[in-house]
């Protein structure tokens, strides 16, 4: 087997622009000390998360920028962000082989603004 | 996303063991080998201060140290810095003079110092304290004229570690608020090193004032709200942009509001709930307000819930996973062998309207049961009744994963002989058995617990609410050190 010319027939690359963001990246932790009233009272501890609203983008939902459907799997992906606004956009954990969760940063005057992103995916699946 | 929980410290007799709103009492180191480290301070009993910390994930909490054993049994305040340094004021048992003890944080532990006195002229209640980046400490509290019989607002400053305050233990602080007979609270922070005293007045009024660094003084109170019966329901943060959030919740308004000051505008009044809420804790993630609070749903249970902005409006979400209503409340008649769903009954705050129609009871013959699930696991059950029951006694089961098992509850057995009972299952929920799984009853998949007749009532009660929901309150969210 030539590895390097399966190396480059595997190491496959997609440009998708013009991606709206909308995810949220805000989410809250709660970390409280609370009463529960009663004789005695009781001292508790609580945990939870407060979750922001969630934009997972599948590969089967983008097109590259020739109009092409990307495919339903993507083995090892890597995901770059190319910012197209002011709004600081990230990835939210590590994508998989299916899609990727997506965040934006809201701050000052760019609140309740959506990211605009081009999002370069690479197939790095190395025989 | 982290686990969710829920684990009991402690148990304590004094009159308010997480403090007001205000105060803090729960701090989160933020850096060095020991981030994310959690500690709190907390009310022990009359006199007794205790503190207590656990690292992450929170499971394991170092036994209870005792702190401070003259205090007097109102809540103290306190803070933290970048270094993990924790600052406390208190008032002193019998004399109520205000006392400041450090703690240094060294080498993953806390060394107490010698406490010191901050006031010994006066009586002090509600104390609160702040750092600011440069080291400098204020303190803010209810001071109590004894010759004049009134209660003011007060603040002193130390720069020098909190050795000395003001001009000494005599020096009665600056006075903020008006002197009235009622008590005032306070609440202090910084933006930058300019310090905001937000603070309630006769018990109705809100206000602020401001005090610049290196300016003229202490500017002329802003009003903030003129509601009633403010007290200390309402806490105040500072967002990363440098705006001062107030979080109110007035206790006969059935609502929970929030204002922001930029430094030079004041918001309009938001409703960021609409519903009946005490002892508000607000934080900011980046610039978005988080208000957590405790929601009054009657009967003497509260929810905790938080609420956050969301675009130009407020959205409030149930708080902790495993408190609230339950998801599916089934009565089952022994005799008919039917099932009566009381989901909706269960948590309205309709009188008398939980029982079977067959038996018009909660509960009446042997192997009656009432069903009470959830699809997470839960801890208590709060039981308001219009009819208690008598004669009777039941049995408490939940599913193992092959069978119902008995169990008796962690705060003793109870036969619905009480109109209105708070029942603890379990200690909390990391208690709940492990072995607790879903199982289905009458084509609905939940965590169950049976409560089985062994000996019939001779009087059937007769319910009105059946929650999930404990007496929460004195919430004190979590803080960082600057």
């Amino acid at each position: 087997m030539n590895l390097t010319l399966e190396y480059l027939k595997t190491n496959r690359k997609w440009l998708a622009p013009n991606l709206i963001v909308w995810g949220d990246a805000d989410a809250c932790s709660a970390r409280l000390l609370m009463t529960e009233t009663g004789t005695p009272h009781r001292v508790v501890f609580a945990a939870d998360d407060i979750s922001g609203l969630n934009q997972t983008i599948l590969y089967s939902d983008l097109v590259d920028v020739n109009g092409n459907a990307l495919p339903d799997q993507i083995a090892n992906p890597i995901i770059i962000i190319i910012p197209r606004n002011q709004i600081h956009c990230f990835l939210i954990g590590r994508p998989s082989s299916n899609g990727f969760k997506i965040g934006k940063n809201e701050s000052g005057a760019n609140y309740n603004c959506d990211g605009l992103v081009d999002i370069l995916i690479m197939e790095v699946d190395l025989p | 996303m982290f686990k969710h929980m829920l684990k009991l410290l402690d148990t304590s007799s004094a009159a308010i063991p997480t403090g007001v709103s205000p105060q803090r009492k729960l701090f989160r180191l933020k850096t060095g080998p020991y981030a994310d480290r959690l500690v709190c301070l907390y009310n022990k009993s009359s006199s007794n201060l205790s503190f207590t910390w656990a690292d992450p994930p929170y499971t394991n909490w170092l036994e209870p140290v005792a702190l401070i054993t003259d205090s007097a049994d109102y809540p103290v305040g306190a803070c933290i810095d970048s270094a993990g340094n924790i600052y406390v004021i208190y008032a002193q048992q019998t004399t109520l003079n205000l006392k400041f003890i450090r703690l240094a944080f060294y080498a993953g532990g806390w060394v107490t110092g010698s406490p010191v006195t901050v006031l010994n002229t006066g009586l002090a209640y509600y104390p609160v304290i702040a750092r600011n980046n440069d080291g400098h400490l204020w303190c803010g509290y209810a001071h109590y004229d004894n010759v004049k019989e009134e209660f003011a607002i007060r603040v002193k400053s130390s720069t020098d570690s909190g050795q000395t305050w003001g001009s000494g233990p005599t020096d009665i602080g600056t006075i903020l608020s008006a002197e009235s007979s009622e008590m005032p609270y306070i609440c202090l922070n910084f933006i930058g090193n300019d310090l905001y005293a937000v603070y309630s007045e006769v018990r109705s009024n809100l206000y602020f004032r401001k005090y610049a660094s290196g300016g003229p003084g202490w500017i002329s109170a802003v009003l903030l709200l003129a509601g009633d019966y403010i007290d200390s329901e309402f806490d105040c943060a500072v967002s990363s942009d440098m705006k001062l959030g107030i979080a109110i919740c007035p206790s006969p308004a059935g609502r929970v509001y929030f204002r922001e000051y930029d430094g030079v505008n004041l918001s309009g009044l938001i409703e960021a709930a609409s519903v009946s809420g005490r002892a508000p804790q607000l934080t900011y993630k980046v610039n978005k307000p988080y208000i957590f609070f405790a929601e009054d749903i009657g009967n003497g249970y509260f929810i905790p819930r938080c609420a956050y902005r969301d675009g130009e409006s407020f959205e409030s979400v149930a708080l902790i996973r495993g408190i609230g209503y339950f998801d599916s409340v089934l009565l089952y008649d022994s005799v008919s062998q039917t099932y009566d769903d009381k989901t909706e009954e269960a948590g309205s705050a309709d009188s008398a309207d939980v029982f079977h129609s067959s038996t018009a009871g909660l509960l009446l013959s042997q192997n009656d049961c009432v069903y009470l699930g959830m699809n997470e696991k839960f801890y208590c059950l709060a039981t308001v009744l219009s009819t208690a029951g008598s004669g009777g006694t039941v049995v408490w089961e939940y599913f193992n994963g092959k069978a119902w098992e008995s169990f008796v509850p962690q705060s003793g057995g109870y036969n619905f002989s009480e109109l209105n009972q708070l029942v603890y299952f379990w200690q909390d929920l990391e208690s709940a058995p492990a072995e607790w799984q879903i199982n289905s009853v009458n084509s609905i998949a939940n965590f169950w617990i049976r409560v089985r007749v062994t000996d019939a009532f001779t009087v059937a009660p007769v319910g009105s609410r059946l929650l999930a929901i404990p007496r929460t309150d004195h919430l004190a969210l979590a803080r960082e050190g600057s």
